[in-house]
């Protein structure tokens, strides 16, 4: 038994090395001014290149605007998916397993694809290359997941605090506000975390719904990892990082803040 | 408080009948107990009674007035879940002023009616605990304590003591009985547990299949099952087959009054504690042939010599293989007629 | 009182936000297209060389990621450190962007790579051009190293979850039982992770099958992925390569749509077995 513990430690510490050294070097690269080719290490470091990019105004329009997208997409997809992962988490009914399966195609259709065909439309109503035709094809890839995660905290909370709550004779809204919403808080922070995280790394469906009109940080980067401008790449990389990081955790500060920090489902 | 009336109360799912025209009074004040094997239909009753479900057919009537459509919410029926339920984001102090608060009262009357019931139900300076932070039986009080400080037409109670460790349950069963008394609760309460039931209630009814087999006081389910299916559902029962002709029974056990007077097949039941067994007098003879040592009584299964077994308690001893004279007293055989 | 429409109120929403939108992107590609166009598709050997590219990336990628990362799940199982430290390492490759990893694997895999660099300096090589080509290359080595940082974490982090829900004790009466730790881990533990394994498996397998940035950016010349494809005709302007891109997305519909029925129909005999061994209700 010894040395199976071993070798799970081994690999295990394997796996983590891996995991964090590319964002390392991602840093190392950020910071280098000079890098020929056999150095293993920068022959120069720099934060005066950083820093100019870093300054630049279409990196402040494209910060901006991904925030925005993303915070708008989490609304929408929580609102979207809130009351369908009730229904499923909670009832069972006919069509309950077509609704799971609908709300993971998704996941299935390339969004590539699905962009494509809905870019046709976009151009006829006129939502190409507005924030709102950009909002809705992010909240499509954002739907599976978010139904995923509140579906199942839904099905761990059950019915009977909703039933409990109603035989105190507490109102639709009171049972809401009181009891539903503070007992699936945990899994709205997730679901909401995890959509503002897939419209922040969209790429090909912000480009083309967004027409070159709406500027995000994707849209930023890839011209110059085509152009295999590395140094560039890393600095908007860790940028990327780093924004989607640091509004994620105001969000987990902001929930906290107005609901109590423990929330035990288990009697 | 109420008095309950259910009225040919049925309730069926998908085809599958759970509840069979029901009928059922529960007096004003009364405790009930609604006993039964799990799967019977008793949280299937309590439920209708909450308002969490419509029966497919029947009334359901509060004080003679009909609240079968009236929502959950205004029902003022209050189930006590076996595990409590609780809100697990809420401190007790919380939990128990969530009703008041959705009838809108004063935040002063809510404060002196949580501190009031918190006294009743033995647990004041708890208020601003999590229920995460409390021990089973004090959570069980506190939903007790959340449902009654909202004075309750009904209180409906779900095996509440099922979750709870064996001295805990003894403990609470006299806590729930004084409460009820001190609150003159009328007070529903779904056991599978027949000592339970007997202990606590003023009344059992006896919930087998989705019916109502039969209603009454302990004393009487006890001694007088009405049919043989709750006879066989308290246990501890053994049956005799045999006859009836000129208002007599006559099984393996001997001749046994009855009121009928015609002829016909019938089976007899005696309870294990209703058997003498003696050394020198008594009906048939027997063999012991088996005992279970089981403190208060010890049991014996005892082989008849005109065929046949039977299980018999008593505080004497024997040993295995006496020879034992096996009798009943008139009183003790039910008889009851197979179809 | 609960009406029985309750359930189907709430989710009308969602309903018709999905199909409004799958059924719009869908409706107006096919609704241009005539068998001719398929045909001329599918006739077409840059389709099949994609069709077939495409799948087989996507099949590699999922067959590693998914026995990676059980592996791992077993591994940090059987290293028995449930700590927070771990997960939150795993979950580092999991937020992080595709497009941060294509980045990083440039820079590290790259003929002027980070790795190549130590290869010199080891000796191996005198010149970047000696270095193997993992970028832009035929075997889509590149796009597969980025699907494999964030799969196989991924794919361990879901397996290791379920393997600590499945409850070490039936590992100890599999070894009680006299079983190897090797056959407790095959005839017991996998099994149970089968239902688990299939879904990252459809997950990891959709992902890499309708990726687009990765092989975009990451690809060779000398053949493109279908949406990849799809995408370069979208953008052409002549109307005939608009009709060709319709198609090609259709057919990529088609496929996933078959995957998911295969997937839902496929879940359903899992847990029927479950469900018949009366293990959970």
């Amino acid at each position: 038994m010894k040395w199976g513990r071993a070798v799970g430690h081994f690999v295990m510490w394997t796996a983590a090395v891996a995991c964090v050294s590319p964002l390392l070097s991602l840093i190392v690269l950020a910071f280098s001014a000079q890098w020929p080719f056999p150095h293993l290490v920068p022959s120069l470091f720099t934060a005066d290149h950083l820093a100019k990019l870093l300054l630049s105004p279409r990196l402040g329009e494209a910060v901006t605007t991904s925030l925005e997208l993303a915070l708008l997409t989490t609304v929408a997809t929580l609102l979207l998916v809130f009351p369908a992962a009730k229904a499923a988490g909670l009832y069972s009914f006919r069509g309950r397993e077509a609704l799971k399966l609908l709300a993971l195609m998704p996941v299935m259709v390339p969004a590539a694809t699905v962009t494509m065909g809905l870019h046709y439309f976009m151009i006829r109503v006129g939502l190409a290359g507005t924030m709102l035709g950009v909002v809705i094809v992010h909240t499509v890839f954002a739907v599976p997941y978010a139904f995923r995660i509140l579906m199942y905290v839904f099905e761990i909370m059950g019915e009977q605090h909703e039933e409990q709550a109603a035989m105190l004779g507490a109102g639709p809204l009171m049972v809401f506000s009181a009891v539903t919403l503070p007992l699936v808080m945990p899994g709205m922070v997730a679901a909401a975390t995890m959509s503002f995280v897939i419209s922040f790394s969209q790429y090909i469906t912000t480009f083309i719904i967004g027409g070159g009109r709406l500027l995000t940080v994707p849209l930023l980067l890839v011209p110059h990892v085509q152009g295999g401008e590395l140094h560039v790449a890393s600095v908007y990389s860790l940028v990327f990082i780093f924004t989607a990081l640091a509004a994620l955790v105001l969000l987990r500060a902001v929930v906290r803040h107005y609901y109590r920090e423990t929330y035990f489902l288990n009697p | 408080m109420a008095r309950i009336t259910l009225v040919g109360v049925a309730k069926a799912f998908n085809d599958k009948q759970i509840l069979d025209r029901l009928d059922l009074d529960i007096e004003n004040g009364e405790l009930l107990a609604l006993l039964g094997p799990s799967g019977s239909g008793k949280t299937t009753l309590l439920k209708l009674i909450a308002g969490l479900d419509t029966p497919s057919a029947g009334r359901i009537k509060f004080d003679g007035s009909d609240v079968t459509l009236v929502s959950t919410r205004h029902r003022q029926a209050i189930i006590v879940f076996q595990d409590h339920c609780l809100f697990p984001h809420l401190t007790v102090k919380e939990n128990i002023a969530f009703g008041l608060r959705a009838r809108n009262e004063p935040r002063a009357t809510i404060d002196r009616k949580v501190g009031e019931i918190l006294e009743v139900v033995q647990l004041p300076g708890r208020q601003n605990s999590l229920p995460h932070a409390l021990s089973g039986g004090e959570k069980q009080r506190i939903a007790l304590a959340r449902a009654c400080v909202l004075k309750p037409r009904v209180l409906l109670l779900d095996e509440p003591f099922s979750n709870l460790d064996v001295n805990l349950r003894l403990s609470m069963r006299e806590f729930v009985v004084s409460l009820q008394r001190v609150l003159k609760l009328t007070c529903v309460l779904v056991t599978h547990d027949k000592e339970e039931a007997f202990v606590m209630a003023e009344r059992v009814a006896v919930l087998l299949d989705g019916r109502l087999e039969q209603v009454d006081t302990p004393e009487n389910l006890y001694d007088r099952p009405k049919n043989k299916k709750v006879a066989e559902f308290l246990g501890e029962a053994n049956f005799f087959p045999g006859v009836v002709a000129d208002g007599v029974f006559t099984c393996a056990l001997g001749s046994f009054a009855t009121p009928w007077q015609d002829t016909r097949q019938a089976v007899g039941m005696v309870r294990y504690d209703n058997v003498q067994l003696g050394r020198h007098t008594g009906n048939t003879l027997g063999k012991i042939k088996d005992k279970v040592f089981a403190g208060r009584y010890t049991f014996y299964k005892v082989a008849l010599a005109a065929g046949g077994e039977l299980m018999a308690s008593c505080k004497e001893s024997f040993t295995l293989g006496d020879a034992v004279y096996v009798s009943c007293a008139d009183h003790a055989m039910q008889v009851y007629s197979t179809p | 009182m609960k009406a029985a429409s309750k359930p189907y109120l709430l989710a009308a929403p969602l309903v018709l936000f999905l199909t409004l939108t799958f059924g719009l992107s869908f409706g107006y590609e096919i609704s241009g297209l005539t068998l001719r166009h398929f045909l001329a598709v599918l006739w077409n050997r840059d389709f099949v060389v994609s069709l077939v590219a495409t799948l087989s990336v996507a099949a590699v990628a999922t067959l590693v990621s998914n026995v990676g990362g059980a592996a791992l799940a077993f591994a940090m199982l059987k290293a028995r450190v449930g700590g927070e430290w771990v997960r939150h390492i795993l979950q580092l490759p999991v937020i992080m962007p595709h497009l941060v990893v294509t980045v990083v694997v440039f820079h590290i895999f790259a003929q002027t790579g980070v790795l190549a660099r130590l290869t010199w300096w080891l000796g191996f090589i005198d010149d970047p051009n000696q270095f193997p080509l993992m970028v832009f290359d035929h075997f889509a080595i590149g796009i597969m190293l980025v699907y494999l940082y964030k799969q196989i974490p991924f794919v361990a982090m879901v397996c290791f979850d379920s393997l600590r829900g499945i409850s070490h004790r039936f590992g100890d009466v599999g070894e009680n039982l006299g079983a190897t730790p090797w056959q407790v881990a095959t005839r017991v533990y996998l099994p149970l992770l089968k239902p688990t394994l299939m879904a990252t498996a459809l997950i990891t397998f959709a992902f890499a099958f309708g990726a687009f940035e990765v092989p975009f950016l990451l690809g060779t010349p000398l053949w493109r992925t279908l949406p990849v494809e799809a995408y370069l005709l979208h953008i052409n302007i002549d109307p005939d390569a608009q009709a060709r891109s319709m198609a090609i997305n259709v057919i990529i519909s088609a496929i996933s749509l078959g995957l998911a029925l295969v997937y839902s129909s496929a879940l359903r005999v899992v847990s029927h077995v479950r469900h018949s061994d009366g293990e959970r209700p």
